[in-house]
């Protein structure tokens, strides 16, 4: 608008100093566009996911950012991300950042990712310049953990198993035994020991549960949905405690194990649970 | 870690101060306090945050100044009143509290007051002052889209280094592209508005009357009139021929039309070419080495006097061609004599009796005109500027009395005695002298050296005749180093003067059209292969230097021992037949791929001192070197 004004001002006075004004203020535009242009191109990114990502549950995503220009920094990139937004004020040449994103991604079972919009207004705050950079990637939303009454969740699980046989450190006594050498001095019952003059130590049994197997379809909950909600906390909360944890569809059965990547397994297969059966 | 506000106020500030300096003597009272009171109130406060006005009164307070200087405001007054209202709103948005959009205006203001200065004044300085503010601005805007995006926003000093190389290319592309764009916007012959552009500065040497004793002293302004594009000529060819004068009333000398059917033709002499660069003035007489066979380049108007004026009044400056003829004569047909031998209608009697006695027993106009130059000489008149006689028979009294006076006085009296001898005489008023500045080729053509000198016809001739060379000091009088160089600064800034009155000033659609068509030749010519050595070669020869340069610089910037360590490896990759070298593989490791000891030489010289954190040795550089070049080799 300025530019026109001037330009019509130069136009009818003949002036060459509003020429000049004019001519610069042009100069100006068409640098700004460029730089605009330019401050998006060459810009590259990764999306570092966490394991666990729940259906409606925020989670932190790391965007990667990459600018591979060879002389000027990207400025003022504002990343729009499933709904999310961040902003990088400065990006120096050949630089990489990481930048969290706050996601909530909706729905469980297997999701392609969006395309991550990177904007700007940079040079001049008068236009938004944009740009869709894909994501190639693909992430497992588990369902959304729905706390179930624990005592009563139990009694729905199958037990897998006899009552745990091992020894402890913390259950109650089993037996007392000879002293072997190895156990921790606090195990040595003192008492029979000077009765008996001879060490001997005190055998727990351990506090571990038996192991379990949660059957989703037999927990409460008005659907499917809620249930798999369920089994996913029961999943989680059970595998805090240290039980060993399977689970059972009406389809197939995983047995119970212990461990991370037993539990992602165990919550990956809820996220897919009747996602056919859903699509068809 | 700094704000980006703190940066952007200072930003902000001097493209307030680039906008309104060139202004600044234009404007009135009010504004000239109010305006760096409102600056230095502001940039205090911006520091503290904290403000002493109201964004919203003071915004409504700013309706004063409209609605007073909106009464001021005419056709004839236009661009003052506008230039004050646009300060006073500037200095308003600078004492308030600042939103982006507020920074926005300031810059929008800025602009607008750099332009209103283009409305008053064409003076070089303009240049800088739009560079610099080209700069603020720019580099201002992109400062306050970072500032509208986190108004707490913070960046550690090194990435701000980056921040500003970005910012840096704005104006740097911005005023390149102003050369370009600046060449090809379209111009109109006539613009419309023309009435507000700057009219021409007041002019204390030439005029359109002359009249001697009106003044004790004759004024001595420096200011540039004209500048002349020509080869080098005697300081006697140096008349610069502007009006004639050929009506006397009392002691002053007028112009009215001259007679029809007269007819005056320069001849002889060698013709120079010329081109001028007049400043802008309003009286639109065209200056021309005399005697000036042709004026083109500007629509004139010719009289048979030899005296062309501009045909439509423009206060733009434009440059023309004129045609002189060095040594040449004023040949005239069909002169009215009677016209040129009025006479006023008192005259002193002391005059005419000096006059009869010159003429007495001398018929031709030569012998006058020698007769009153001697008479003039037996005078010992004084060429002076000062203390001038102030009467109302000033040259009765320059001539037997006080005896001294400039060039008005000189050549009115030695007009009017021809006259009153029967010579048939009228003045030529101009310019005389020039400062060559051989840097650029032209001469500077001052204020103070307006003359005036007499033309008197002997036989069909109008022969020019100075009579202040005839004063005693007229070898050391002030008209007589005219001719005189200027000191090295004057003549830098006075050629850079020159330069901007020539390519800025007075760049209009006829050079546009002018530089179309040479271009248009220049294309022919290469398209038909004459001349396409030339350009094409300086073309190639400024690419090539242009990307040796950066090469170099490149080169120099990269240590010696990354340059070697890059060389061994490209060598090294040829050797192994162009297998990957990968990065994390030790320099030994790879020299023992080879069969060739000297790789490993290479290797253990270069890892004797890179990996013990010290520079190569020059005999270790040398060596390894001297291993290259034969590794290339064989």
């Amino acid at each position: 608008m300025l530019t026109l004004l001037l330009g019509f001002g130069a136009v009818n006075t003949g002036n060459n100093l509003m020429y000049l004004l004019v001519s610069a203020l042009l100069g100006f535009m068409a640098v700004s566009g460029w730089l605009g242009r330019n401050n998006l191109a060459k810009l590259s990114l990764d999306v570092h996911l966490p394991e666990e990502i729940y259906d409606g549950v925020e989670t932190l995503i790391t965007v990667w950012l990459d600018n591979r220009q060879r002389w000027l920094p990207a400025c003022l990139l504002q990343l729009e991300f499933e709904g999310a937004q961040v902003c990088c004020p400065l990006l120096i040449r050949g630089d990489r950042i990481g930048l969290p994103v706050a996601v909530t991604f909706r729905g469980r079972g297997v999701r392609q990712l969006q395309a991550i919009r990177v904007s700007s207004t940079f040079p001049i705050n008068f236009f938004v310049r944009s740009l869709a950079l894909p994501v190639l990637r693909e992430v497992l939303v588990f369902p959304c953990p729905r706390p179930v009454p624990l005592p009563a969740a139990l009694k729905l699980c199958s037990v897998h198993g006899d009552q745990a046989t091992d020894k402890g450190y913390e259950g109650d006594l089993t037996r007392i035994d000879d002293y072997r050498g190895g156990e921790p001095l606090k195990m040595i019952h003192w008492k029979i020991s000077a009765r008996q003059d001879q060490l001997k130590v005190k055998e727990l049994s351990s506090l571990a549960a038996p192991p379990l197997v949660v059957d989703p379809l037999r927990l409460p909950g008005k659907n499917l949905e809620e249930r798999l909600s369920g089994a996913c906390w029961l999943i989680k909360a059970l595998c805090r405690r240290g039980r060993n944890v399977g689970l059972q569809f009406d389809n197939g059965r995983i047995p119970p194990a212990w461990g991370r990547q037993h539990q992602l397994r165990l919550l990956g297969a809820l996220a897919r649970y009747g996602i056919d059966t859903h699509s068809s | 870690m700094v704000s980006i506000r703190t940066l952007l106020n200072i930003f902000t500030y001097t493209a307030c101060l680039f906008g309104v300096l060139p202004l600044y003597v234009f404007l009135e009272l009010p504004a000239q306090i109010l305006f760096p009171a409102a600056l230095l109130t502001g940039f205090i406060c911006d520091r503290r945050q904290r403000y002493f006005f109201a964004r919203l009164p003071v915004t409504l307070l700013t309706l004063l100044p409209f609605v007073f200087y909106g009464l001021r405001l005419s056709l004839a007054n236009v661009v003052e009143p506008v230039i004050n209202v646009l300060v006073l709103l500037l200095a308003v948005r600078l004492v308030t509290g600042k939103l982006p959009r507020n920074y926005l205006q300031i810059f929008v203001l800025a602009i607008f007051a750099l332009a209103g200065s283009s409305l008053l004044s064409l003076n070089m300085l303009f240049l800088p002052l739009l560079v610099l503010q080209v700069v603020s601005v720019t580099v201002g805007l992109v400062l306050l889209t970072f500032h509208a995006s986190d108004q707490q926003l913070r960046l550690p000093v090194n990435r701000l280094r980056h921040l500003f190389a970005a910012s840096l290319v704005l104006p740097a592309g911005s005023l390149l592209l102003m050369l370009v764009f600046f060449v090809i916007l379209p111009r109109t012959q006539y613009p419309l508005w023309n009435f507000l552009n700057p009219g021409a500065t007041a002019v204390s040497g030439f005029s359109e009357k002359v009249q001697p004793g009106a003044f004790v002293r004759n004024a001595r302004s420096t200011a540039p009139v004209f500048r002349v594009e020509s080869e080098p000529l005697g300081m006697q060819d140096l008349y610069w021929r502007g009006i004639v004068l050929n009506v006397v009333e009392g002691s002053s000398w007028r112009r009215v039309p001259p007679p029809k059917h007269e007819i005056s033709r320069p001849t002889g002499g060698r013709q120079v070419t010329q081109i001028v660069y007049p400043e802008a003035r309003d009286d639109g007489y065209l200056f021309g080495l005399d005697p000036v066979e042709q004026v083109s380049g500007l629509r004139v108007r010719s009289s048979a006097d030899i005296v062309y004026r501009q045909r439509r009044s423009s206060k733009k400056a434009g440059s023309y061609r004129t045609i002189g003829r060095v040594g040449g004569q004023l040949k005239a047909q069909k002169v009215d004599r009677d016209f040129y031998l009025q006479l006023p209608v008192e005259i002193s009697s002391r005059l005419r009796a000096t006059a009869i006695e010159l003429a007495k027993g001398v018929d031709k106009a030569a012998g006058k005109i020698a007769r009153t130059e001697d008479f003039f000489r037996q005078q010992k008149l004084v060429y002076s500027t000062s203390d001038l006689p102030v009467s109302k028979r000033p040259l009765e009294e320059f001539l037997f009395e006080n005896k001294g006076g400039y060039c008005e006085f000189f050549a009115s009296s030695f007009a009017l005695l021809l006259r009153l001898e029967g010579v048939p005489t009228r003045l030529v008023g101009g310019y005389l002298g020039g400062h060559r500045n051989d840097l650029a080729g032209y001469y500077s053509i001052t204020e103070d050296m307006a003359h005036v000198w007499v033309e008197a016809l002997d036989g069909n001739v109008w022969r020019r005749i100075d009579p202040s060379r005839l004063a005693v000091n007229a070898a050391s009088a002030s008209f007589a180093a005219r001719s005189n160089t200027l000191g090295w600064r004057r003549r830098l800034l006075d050629a850079a003067d020159y330069y901007w009155t020539r390519a800025v000033v007075t760049y209009d659609l006829n050079k546009q059209l002018e530089l179309a068509r040479g271009a248009t030749f220049k294309l022919k010519d290469i398209s038909s292969g004459q001349g396409l050595f030339r350009p094409v070669g300086w073309l190639v020869g400024g690419v090539g230097g242009l990307l040796a340069a950066f090469w170099l610089l490149r080169l120099l910037m990269v240590p010696v021992e990354k340059r070697l360590l890059k060389r061994f490896l490209r060598i090294l990759k040829r050797r192994l037949d162009g297998e990957e070298v990968p990065d994390n593989v030790g320099l030994q490791t790879l020299a023992d791929r080879t069969v060739d000891a000297r790789f490993r030489e290479f290797a253990a010289i270069y890892g004797g001192a890179v990996y013990r954190d010290r520079t190569l040795r020059s005999a270790e550089r040398a060596r390894l070197r001297c291993l290259l070049r034969e590794l290339r080799r064989s």
